[in-house]
């Protein structure tokens, strides 16, 4: 019993969703967001997907790149650290840069946004491979 | 240069996170693993040479002041226990390569879970937050389920949910009493923390909080009547996961009890002396007359660990110098001689293919050299001498009988007897005896499980005979324990931002 | 000095090691070499002290504390590196003939331990020191008497063994802690230097008591006399070289390390002549009984550790004198005889008194039988043996000075050595006297047996005789020299001694004749023994042990978690005593209170309930999200949408996957608990609920002038340049929490996978159908 105008909303949704987490996460540092909700807000998306697609196919299909998220995004984390060390800084001491705009605005760039998509990655794969183990096995594909 | 404090935990975690993505290729990841290892002992040296001159590093994460991030402190205590840690998980590493059958899909796991745990067990020694620490108890306690049921049998998951149901209330408990600590005096950072208790009156909640915190670390530590958790789940696990956990685990519920009893009685201890001396006492007896009722090599050996952590607690208790550094001492020598005998015993299990005494017989005719191995840490846990257990033991009863607890002591005394018979039963049921049984492991290498193993037996030794300088390192550390205020000092002279600076970094900062 | 004394005790322990990796039998040729170094080194020192003075070696071992590795050596300590360097050769030489192959590395290791560990005992000025070798004796012990693991009865008697000197070697090291306490020092000298305020101080009895448990057990003194019997499942060397020569006399030498310190103690004298004659007196009766001959010499070797323990006792009246005579006279013959009865096994193919009784091996084994013949004199105390001055000098000294009247002490030794006489005549007339012609089948055939069986026995029986003949010079010169010997020999004592003596010797022969009469006799059968309650304790012990065991792991997770939760409840009841406050002293207001928070509230606790009570799984999972909805809204009040919002999507995901996992598993059965288990686990329920909400209540309506949070909120935009300071902290303030919740994340996911994978592929097995289901 599947609803066809379910399916049509989650290939939809997830795009939209997953652009939406960019900008919680990319504007987390000023406002309500950041990579850890980001990443729950992805997994949410991905879980309304695989609801409508089969929770097994969903993520055997997103299998390699979660794995690759998990290393990635736990790598980064520390390495968003490193940098300072790297600097002769205590570890995890972050750097801030300005990169002016034509006009008059400015990019902030800062290594606690490197920080930031790293705990996004990890979330994303973790919770997404938790959900995956736990409703994977031999259920029924699409 | 203070970035070395983190470096035990952040090469653990990279390590591991690079073999997550090595994960299909175990022989890379083997050498990987062990590549790093070293490395990681490497580190654990470069903060245990400056330590036990008596300097305390301190790390400010982030280059923020302890009153605003978090700040992670390598004093002695801390270095020998990473030390320590280290050098037999190392042993553990290599020897876990012979203990997994083939195609189980246990060793592609066992790995990085490894590397994952000592994180969690390096950054329980290391940081100087009681938050912080919540977080790195968390990580070794995901990593310990996974570890204990690799292999997912069902009477396995069984007999671990207890420990799982245990650590997560505990963990619960935690948060609480981390909790209240924070509502009532505004930080979660030890050292600042101590400086509280000693200069302000402080409200009800933060005690109960305190205790709460110290009740969690006494589960850590298995002691009673907290400890069920324990012998139940260890025997259970892989040997090379058990032989992890029994060097590790509860040894870092006795460091957080080592670490934060002189700072938060700041050298008077009163009450909670009392309690531990008795609870102490209490667990080292229930401790080893559980161990001698059981009937398995690893049953055995894990019960004991309970009756052990009743010994380094009650160093703990009679607080003074000299009981604190036998406390210590024999914390370290339990780590070595603990972790030798399981995987002196886990041979004896692969070569028997069963745990149960009974099943295997005569392995010092057959094995001369595993037998040799395990008769050494055998003597050396009940305290016989010239082995490490004697200086340990033999120290905690001088400075018990000054302190006047003379019940307490004999009860450690006799139960160092009680040690020894349970250690014979084992020994004269498989190390003794017409040879019977498997007589090579029925899969796996014995020879990279013998080696490691033997080398812990050679630790004890080494540590029996060098009980003066090792010893005189412990008083040093111990002194510096109770005195609590090189530490504190060396927390709030840590440098690093804090309000205080504002005034004078806003010129710089606004561009 | 010390390098000497530092081979001499560390030369066995390294051609031990060295035996290990060089084969046989170049490795028994090696051994030979660590006897040999000790009595080359060890001569000149007896040169040196024998005659008086002594030797203070300082070696530093724990300088902060205090202790020191100290060496000593005075007349007692050169005696007894002399006596384990002489009978270890010829244990040595005795048995590379004796065990051939069965001398392996191992052996030659734990027995070449053994003899550094005796030597470090009677080297050591340090009791510490002391008791470190006196343990490894110990142990070394237990292996050597376990060799032959194979025989139920050598796992048994080295387990006694082991454990009996183990309670003694406790109560030595309770002893020593104690004595260190009082005097401040573990040194002996600096203890002989003040033995008179220690003896004045009545709280040097319980140490003492405590030093002498160790020295009774080590010495096999009644009442644990039982193990040395248990321990000779040894080979004959073995049971020669420390279970008669030399670490049975560990205790007898640790009574005369003490002596100089504790002889004018109130206890000192009643205790070790009563236990000492005691079991001279048992010991000699079980001998009596005895058909096993080692049986018989093990038994034997007890009485006469109980005459060694008796001396020293007495020697607080009469002086040291003859000391060293009698030690040396025992270790002399009766070291020969367990070798000899390890040869009569080989040569007659038993050592049964029931079997040999019988046969008349005189005419074959002449040499044998003259050496025994030497040996049981010895043992009597017969003229023109070393073991008649021995003799002389106990009685002496029971006698406190010549025999001027009956005492009991006196009494008892009569008797105990009439019964010297019908062991030794068992020995000797038992096995070469008999009426049969021996067969010829039993036994090894001659020329396979070494004659270094018999030359090693012989070598060790030559100082008795040459002390027995020429009296004067041997003791005055050799054994003990710078003293004037008064006993020279037998005919100068033609008084009441000689009418006792020969009344022994008749006595005892009548008594050999009739001993099986004799030891059929209930009267003294059922003596006291603490081996049965040895026994009966240790079996009591484990029976307890493995109910107490199954007792502590009873119960399942619900009682561990109530445990757990009811301690919490103690602690934090039992914080709050300590503080000495209430909890609410500060007041009630937590926050910001808006009035209609009561209605969050009740939805939350409602949901509670409902989590708790329900019986099917997804309305519990539902209500649980409820709660945590709830909860959301909290933070809203307290004005953090970040937490509000990360609340909402942990509740949104988590629930997720718990539907997903309740889909594949049975629904909840009915309840089984009791009646009565509900409401424990209820009321335990509740009352942890409250006190954890009072507490988190406590906390957070407590007012604090300076929080870490106030800090952050000032740093978070001028520095960490953020206008969210809740994402401030956790990415840069407290990144490292971050940095770790999230490997916590990983880690959850990476062991579930593990665990999916694991049950995956496990090979089938038993438990393979449980696994598909």
């Amino acid at each position: 019993m599947r609803s066809y105008i379910l399916l049509a909303a989650a290939r939809a949704l997830l795009p939209v969703t997953v652009l939406f987490a960019i900008y919680m996460l990319l504007r987390g540092h000023n406002e309500p967001g950041g990579g850890f909700i980001a990443g729950l807000v992805t997994t949410a998306a991905i879980i309304i997907e695989g609801l409508a697609f089969g929770v097994a196919h969903t993520v055997r299909r997103l299998g390699r790149i979660l794995t690759a998220f998990l290393v990635i995004g736990l790598g980064l984390a520390v390495l968003a650290g490193l940098i300072a060390v790297a600097a002769g800084d205590p570890f995890l001491t972050n750097y801030h840069w300005h990169m002016p705009l034509p006009g008059d605005g400015y990019v902030h760039l800062s290594t606690t946004l490197i920080f930031d998509i790293g705990v996004y990655l990890a979330v994303i794969a973790s919770t997404t491979v938790a959900i995956g183990v736990f409703a994977g096995g031999e259920e029924e594909t699409p | 240069m203070m970035n070395l404090v983190a470096a035990p935990v952040l090469i653990s975690l990279m390590t591991a996170v690079v073999l997550l993505a090595l994960n299909h290729r175990p022989g890379t990841q083997r050498i990987v693993s062990i590549v790093s290892h070293l490395l990681l002992v490497a580190s654990a040296v470069g903060l245990l040479v400056p330590t036990l001159a008596g300097e305390v590093l301190v790390l400010t994460l982030g280059n923020w002041a302890p009153s605003v991030g978090i700040t992670w402190v390598a004093d002695g205590l801390s270095a020998v226990m990473v030390f320590f840690a280290l050098i037999t998980s190392l042993l553990v590493l290599i020897y876990s390569e012979g203990t997994f059958d083939e195609g189980d899909g246990v060793r592609n796991y066992f790995h990085p879970l490894h590397h994952l745990l000592l994180a969690g067990v390096c950054g329980s020694f290391l940081t100087g937050d009681f938050f912080n620490l919540f977080v790195f108890f968390e990580i070794m306690l995901l990593a310990s389920f996974a570890m204990i049921s690799l292999g997912a049998r069902p009477r396995q998951l069984n007999l671990t949910f207890p420990y799982v149901l245990v650590n997560l209330v505990g963990s619960t408990l935690l948060l609480g009493g981390i909790g209240a600590v924070y509502g009532t005096v505004g930080t979660v950072n030890m050292a600042e923390v101590s400086l509280a208790i000693q200069t302000q009156e402080l409200p009800a909640a933060f005690w109960a909080g305190v205790g709460l915190i110290l009740l969690v670390f006494a589960t850590k530590a298995a002691l009673l009547p907290l400890f069920f958790w324990l012998p139940d789940a260890y025997p259970i696990a892989p040997i090379a996961v058990n032989a992890l956990f029994a060097s590790l685990l509860s040894k870092v519920g006795v460091y957080t009890l080592f670490r934060s009893v002189p700072l938060i009685t700041g050298g008077e201890v009163g009450v909670i002396q009392a309690v531990l001396v008795v609870v102490g006492a209490a667990t080292m007896l229930i401790g080893v007359l559980g161990a001698l009722g059981r009937s398995g090599i690893r049953d055995i050996l894990s019960f004991h660990i309970v009756s052990q952590v009743g010994y380094m607690v009650f160093g703990l208790a009679v607080f003074t110098p000299l009981a604190v550094a036998a406390g210590l001492f024999y914390t370290v020598h339990n780590i070595i001689v603990k972790t030798g005998l399981i995987m002196a015993g886990g041979i004896a299990e692969r070569m028997g293919g069963s745990q149960k005494l009974g099943v295997i017989k005569g392995v010092a005719r057959t094995h001369p050299w595993v037998a040799a191995a395990f008769f050494i840490c055998a003597v050396a846990l009940a305290g016989l001498p010239p082995f490490s257990g004697f200086w340990g033991k033999f120290f905690l009863a001088v400075a018990g009988y000054q302190a006047g607890m003379y019940a307490a002591t004999t009860i450690a005394i006799v139960v160092g007897l009680l040690t020894l018979s349970s250690m014979l039963k084992i020994w004269l049921s498989v190390f003794w005896g017409e040879p019977s049984g498997n007589k090579e492991p029925a899969f796996g290498n014995s020879k990279g499980m013998l080696v490691p193993t033997l080398v812990l037996a050679g630790i004890a030794v080494v540590m029996g005979f060098g009980g003066g300088p090792i010893m005189h390192y412990s008083m040093v550390v111990a002194e510096n324990l109770l005195a609590v205020t090189p530490y504190v000092d060396g927390v709030m002279q840590a440098g690093g931002i804090s309000a205080d600076d504002l005034a004078a970094l806003r010129e710089g900062v606004e561009r | 000095m010390l390098l000497t004394l530092a081979v001499i005790i560390g030369i066995p322990f390294l051609i031990g090691g060295l035996a290990l990796v060089i084969p046989r039998p170049w490795n028994g040729w090696l051994a030979l070499l660590a006897p040999a170094t000790v009595i080359a080194l060890g001569l000149p020192l007896w040169m040196e002290v024998g005659g008086g003075g002594e030797i203070l070696v300082p070696l530093s071992w724990f300088p902060d504390l205090g202790l020191t590795a100290d060496l000593f050596v005075n007349r007692l300590g050169a005696f007894f590196v002399m006596l384990i360097g002489i009978i270890g050769l010829g244990i040595v030489q005795y048995s590379r003939y004796y065990l051939k192959e069965d001398a392996t590395g191992w052996f030659w290791f734990l027995l070449l331990s053994f003899m550094g560990s005796m030597l470090g005992i009677v080297l050591a000025d340090s009791l510490l020191l002391l008791f470190v070798f006196w343990e490894l004796t110990t142990i070394t012990s237990f292996l050597l008497i376990g060799i032959d693991f194979g025989k139920e009865e050598g796992r048994k008697g080295a387990l006694q063994a082991f454990l009996v000197t183990g309670v003694g070697g406790l109560a030595l090291l309770v002893g020593i802690v104690l004595l260190g306490q009082l005097a401040g020092t573990y040194n002996l000298t600096e203890l002989y230097a003040m033995s008179g305020e220690i003896v004045a101080d009545p709280r040097h009895t319980i140490p003492l008591i405590l030093i002498f448990l160790g020295a009774f057990t080590k010495s096999a003194q009644f009442p644990f006399h039982f193990w040395l019997p248990g321990a000779m499942a040894a080979p004959a060397p073995i049971s020669a070289y420390l279970h008669s020569a030399t670490m049975v006399k560990a205790g007898v030498f640790l009574l005369g390390r003490m002596f100089p310190i504790f002889s004018e103690a109130a206890i000192w004298l009643p205790t070790l002549a009563t236990i000492g004659l005691i079991t001279f007196l048992v010991a000699g009766w079980n001998a009596v009984k005895s058909s096993d001959l080692k049986q018989l010499l093990a038994h034997s070797t007890v009485a006469y550790l109980g005459v060694l323990t008796a001396l020293y006792g007495f020697y607080a009246r009469v002086g040291l004198e003859g000391e060293l005579v009698n030690i040396l006279n025992h270790a002399l013959y009766k070291s020969s005889l367990f070798l000899l009865i390890g040869w009569m096994e080989k040569a007659m193919g038993s050592r049964d008194l029931a079997i040999l009784e019988k046969e008349r091996w005189i005419g074959r084994e002449k040499l044998g039988a003259t050496l025994i013949g030497i040996g049981a004199f010895a043992m009597i105390g017969m003229p023109f043996l070393l073991g008649f001055m021995a003799k002389d000098t106990f009685f002496y000294a029971v006698a406190e000075g010549p025999i001027e009247g009956l005492t009991l002490a006196l009494v008892i030794t009569v008797l105990a050595s009439t019964l010297a006489v019908i062991y030794a005549l068992k020995l000797w007339a038992g096995v070469f006297f008999g009426s049969e012609e021996p067969p010829t089948g039993r036994g090894y055939p001659r020329n396979k047996i070494s004659i270094w069986l018999l030359v090693v026995p012989a070598l060790l029986l030559l100082p008795q005789v040459v002390g027995g003949v020429i009296p004067a010079w041997y003791l005055g010169q050799v054994v003990e020299p710078g003293t004037t010997w008064q006993g020279v020999a037998f005919w100068q004592y033609l008084d009441v001694k000689l009418v006792i003596t020969l009344a022994m010797l008749v006595a005892g022969y009548f008594g050999y004749r009739h001993w099986r009469a004799i030891a059929a006799t209930p009267f003294l059968s059922k003596l006291p023994s603490v081996q049965r309650g040895g026994e009966g304790l240790v079996s009591g012990t484990l029976a307890h042990a493995s109910s107490l065991s199954r007792m502590l792991q009873l119960g399942g997770h619900p009682r561990y978690g109530s445990i757990i939760l009811l301690v919490a409840i103690a602690v934090v009841i039992g914080g709050v005593a300590f503080s000495g406050r209430t909890l609410f002293d500060h007041g009630l207001v937590w926050g910001p209170n808006p009035e209609f928070a009561w209605f969050p509230a009740l939805v939350v606790a409602i949901a509670a309930v409902f989590t708790v009570t329900l019986r099917k799984r997804i309305p519990k999972a539902v209500m649980m999200a409820v709660v945590g909805y709830g909860m959301a809204v909290f933070y809203v009040f307290f004005r953090a949408p970040d937490l509000a919002l990360t609340q909402l999507l942990v509740e949104t995901v988590s629930v997720i996957l718990l539907l997903l996992i309740f889909r594949r598993m049975p629904e909840l059965g009915d309840d089984i608990r009791s009646v009565r288990r509900r409401v424990v686990h209820g009321v335990v329920a509740v009352v942890v609920g409250l006190t954890m909400g009072a507490l988190a209540w406590a906390a957070g309506s407590y007012h604090v002038a300076e929080r870490a949070g106030y800090e952050q909120i000032r740093l978070a935009l001028p520095i960490a340049e953020g206008r969210n300071v809740v994402n401030v902290i956790l990415v840069d303030f407290r990144g490292m929490d971050t940095l770790g919740e999230i490997f916590v994340l990983g880690i959850a996911a990476f062991g579930a996978y593990a665990l999916f994978r694991g049950r995956r592929h496990r090979p089938a097995g038993p438990e393979a159908e449980e696994v598909k289901r």
